[in-house]
């Protein structure tokens, strides 16, 4: 350790944490006091005022509508970053491929491995939709869902090649798709203020509430939810692709 | 009542090694890793504090009494964050990437940014 | 029920441990990918059913992806970086032998530099 002085900091500012953190855990009141009032009328009102079943979709896209749509721009700004950080800013045409990853097939899958993933391919997609579409109603949404579509892609290249996976993923309908979904979750808090009603107020209609719920329940809930699972999938996928662009073309110079 | 004090331990104990990790790495993408523990500290603290004894999740689609369920505005704190946080990391691994090839070192104690 | 929350909340304890004191980065991707896995069933016993979904999912699939991703364009960048130090020492190699004298003093500090070795990339040997 070329810093000695750095463990004794980290010790003793440790030992500080760790105290004050049992002291105040100690005052705290216990769980059964730890109910808010909060959370206790969205349980109550989230299916009698918004059509919705899952009160924690409501929650994210509706009552702190607000905050999602901080964490979506985090989301979008950081997956930016690491798209700019990891452009390729010195590629040299002509260099061999370092055999980090095995060049050719991904990792030496069998043809028993790809018929299985293939395979595994179309339910993967199905069931990340059907997560995205679902928010409202059962546990999932936009954020899980995006990213198990996300993965859909990755399966075609464990499968085949980088070739089938850019194909799939060609470049610049991803972005679009990425600043779609960024954009349209802010478009729809928007149409409130035409309307004459707070920001990400909901406003459009609610469709059927009770006990026959479906997908179009919930106003702006289902829409930001899609807005949300478009810009997640686009997110990953492009991070994806990012991560494995260099390794692709070292592979394609090499003859 | 034991699994809140338990949840809390546990929080402290994640935080603590996570930042002891960070503080003794030897390599970004280790310390990378080690940063996902200390988030997964406050994942535990927000977890403990939302459930409560015999809940159920916040999902009414065939519960009715809705006083049952445990607490939906912590769990979407946390939701929106798990994803978020992923790719936080993918951008610090990039940082990492590059500071690999301007550099050619991984180790904290190494790297001379002023040089890079 | 508290036996459950008990046991998941030690496991998760101790594979956060394990993910930190796990000093290689290529093997702790795996403890990582077993810790998400533990947090997304506490977060199941814990009766939070959505956290659960999207902590599998990265947890399990994206995070220790992007990580070994990483290490390998790090490795790639590695084995670059040793080829060109290798080249620029040879190059100063002969650069010694044709200039005649002083051949022993040529390259006074060719273990030293890296960060200059990526000027001249030259052309690769092996790419022949």
């Amino acid at each position: 350790m070329r810093h000695p002085g750095r463990m004794g900091i980290f010790f003793v500012g440790a030992a500080a944490v760790a105290a004050l953190y049992a002291m105040s855990t100690m005052r705290l009141p216990g769980p059964e006091d730890l109910r808010g009032q909060y959370m206790r009328i969205i349980n109550s009102e989230c299916v009698a005022a918004r059509h919705v079943t899952d009160a924690v979709t409501a929650v994210n896209f509706d009552y702190r509508g607000f905050d999602t749509l901080g964490e979506e721009f985090i989301l979008f700004v950081s997956v930016m970053g690491a798209l700019v950080l990891l452009r390729q800013t010195d590629v040299k045409p002509g260099t061999p491929a370092p055999d980090a990853l095995s060049p050719g097939r991904a990792v030496g899958a069998s043809d028993a491995l790809r018929v299985w993933i293939l395979g595994m391919t179309g339910p993967t997609v199905l069931f990340g939709i059907y997560t995205v579409i679902h928010g409202q109603l059962t546990p999932g949404g936009g954020f899980q869902g995006g990213v198990i579509l996300a993965t859909a892609p990755l399966l075609m290249y464990l499968a085949e090649s980088f070739d089938i996976f850019r194909r799939i993923t060609s470049h610049r309908l991803v972005e679009t798709a990425e600043a779609i979904g960024a954009g349209a979750y802010g478009v729809i808090g928007l149409l409130a203020i035409f309307k004459g009603r707070e920001f990400m107020t909901n406003v459009f209609p609610l469709g059927k509430g009770g006990s026959d719920v479906n997908l179009f329940s919930g106003g702006t809930i289902p829409v930001i939810n899609l807005a949300v699972g478009i810009e997640v999938t686009a997110g990953f996928v492009l991070l994806l692709y990012a991560f494995l662009q260099e390794m692709l073309e070292r592979k394609e110079a090499a003859p | 009542m034991t699994y809140f004090y338990a949840a809390m331990a546990v929080a402290a104990w994640l935080f603590l090694v996570g930042a002891y990790g960070i503080v003794t790495s030897r390599n970004l993408i280790h310390l990378c890793l080690c940063l996902v523990v200390v988030q997964a500290s406050t994942y535990v603290l927000l977890t403990a504090v939302g459930y409560r004894p015999g809940g159920v999740a916040p999902i009414f689609i065939d519960l009715k009494e809705t006083d049952k369920a445990v607490d939906p505005v912590i769990q979407a704190l946390m939701l929106t964050d798990i994803v978020v946080e992923a790719t936080v990391v993918a951008l610090l691994l990039a940082i990492a990437v590059q500071i690999k090839k301007k550099t050619g070192t991984l180790d904290p104690d190494r790297v001379d940014l002023m040089h890079g | 029920m508290i036996v459950m929350q008990i046991a998941i909340l030690a496991i998760v304890a101790a594979s956060g441990g394990a993910v930190v004191f796990t000093r290689r980065p290529g093997e702790q991707v795996v403890g990582a990918s077993f810790f998400g896995l533990m947090l997304a069933l506490m977060f199941f016993i814990f009766q939070a059913p959505d956290v659960a979904l999207s902590q599998l999912v990265i947890g399990a699939v994206a995070l220790p992806l992007m990580v070994l991703l990483a290490i390998a364009k790090t490795r790639s960048t590695q084995m670059q970086q040793d080829r060109e130090r290798e080249q620029q020492r040879n190059k100063e190699r002969e650069h010694g032998r044709g200039g005649g004298t002083g051949g022993n003093f040529a390259s006074p500090d060719d273990a030293g530099a890296p960060a200059d070795a990526r000027q001249p990339p030259g052309r690769p040997r092996e790419a022949r």
